[in-house]
């Protein structure tokens, strides 16, 4: 048996029950694997992946954010360093009773993938949440696919969107940005993980 | 989650993909889907999941909601056929390389006291055209399934990628 040190978030992943805790050599790990997590310190207007690791099927994103902005912002998912360029995307949304759809295109390529996210004006402690997921993010054959679900509540009012978003560049990804106008509040977070095809 | 099994169609494409024999031992299932298809229809190709080939138009309801660029519309059929979400998937009149994408999770799909729910998202974007859409879908039915057959219109392209998990609840939380 190996022994090593486990921590409390590897007690609460579950372990078969014939498996024990300190047997963490042996442990089966599940298919969404973290890879990596950014936490502002409110400072930058990007919370950065790098040299992303090539071996899963898709990628997911798990973002909490708010900026520290005087007006509306987004928060914006560019892949590989080249910005805007290349995205285009169809938007499905709800805000109080309203619901709506828009489109950006790559010949207007202002933007990533977009959602709504906190801004100066947003109820203290309001964080956007978002959950996004980059199909077939390694092909080198293939446009990237990618499809985020967003909300914004903030007590009063708010906002849910669904976004499918395409980046046309067959190139890998290895690198993602998720950035914002001014910075990122102290405390917004993002979180990368792999999702695993095969044991 | 656990990965179960998947599939990437090769050369030549496939009318559909399918996953016999599938473990009893998850909590629900996510199948998650990178397709297009051999359609030319540039609204998008659905995404169509049957399960234990069971082809019976009036044991499954779906009901969704899209935006397409400017307008949101709901949708629905009493007597779909499958599990489906419509006009989420890539079609052969789309620049090539360009997929869609759509996710769907089967709650409870070992029980055999209730009937099968499935929620689903999706979309695709073809830079002027595409949709995002949610929906849901019931196969009436209390069996457990054990198998699964995705499809879309016409046949699946090379390329296209589907992968099957298994989501568990945490055998050391108690619930209380």
């Amino acid at each position: 048996m190996a022994i090593s040190r486990f921590s409390t978030s590897r007690l609460t992943q579950g372990l078969p029950k014939f498996q024990s805790a300190w047997d963490a050599d042996n442990v089966q790990q599940g298919a969404m694997v973290p890879i990596a997590q950014v936490v502002s310190t409110g400072s930058s207007a990007s919370m950065i992946f790098s040299s992303i690791p090539q071996a899963y099927r898709d990628l997911k994103i798990i973002i909490h954010g708010r900026a520290i902005y005087g007006s509306y912002t987004t928060l914006s998912v560019y892949l590989n360093s080249t910005g805007p360029t290349g995205w285009s995307q169809t938007y499905l949304r709800g805000q109080n009773t309203t619901a709506s759809s828009a489109r950006g295109t790559t010949s207007t390529p202002t933007y990533g993938l977009l959602m709504d996210t906190g801004w100066n004006s947003t109820a203290a402690g309001v964080f956007s949440s978002s959950e996004v997921d980059i199909f077939n993010y390694s092909s080198t054959s293939t446009y990237k696919t990618a499809i985020a679900r967003n909300s914004l509540e903030e007590g009063t009012t708010g906002v849910t969107e669904l976004n499918a978003g395409t980046w046309a560049n067959n190139a890998a990804v290895t690198y993602i940005d998720v950035a914002t106008n001014g910075v990122w509040a102290g405390g917004s977070t993002a979180t990368l993980y792999g999702i695993k095809a095969g044991v | 989650m656990h990965w179960i099994a998947g599939q990437t169609v090769g050369a030549g494409g496939a009318g559909n993909v399918v996953f016999s024999s599938i473990p009893q031992t998850f909590t629900h299932l996510q199948v998650r889907i990178f397709g297009r298809g051999t359609t030319s229809f540039s609204a998008g190709l659905s995404a169509y999941v049957q399960v234990n080939g069971d082809t019976t138009a009036a044991n499954y309801t779906v009901h969704g909601l899209f935006g397409e660029g400017s307008t949101v519309n709901p949708t629905f059929s009493l007597t779909a056929g499958t599990y489906s979400l419509q006009q989420v998937l890539g079609d052969s009149s789309a620049v090539a390389g360009t997929f869609g994408a759509a996710v769907f999770n089967i709650l409870d799909y070992a029980n055999t006291n209730k009937n099968k729910i499935c929620k689903v998202l999706g979309g695709w974007d073809r830079n002027g055209g595409g949709r995002a859409a949610i929906g849901s879908g019931a196969w009436l039915s209390t069996a457990a399934i054990y198998q699964v057959l995705v499809a879309t219109d016409g046949n699946l392209v090379e390329g296209t990628k589907i992968d099957i998990y298994g989501i568990n609840h945490n055998p050391l939380a108690t619930g209380a």
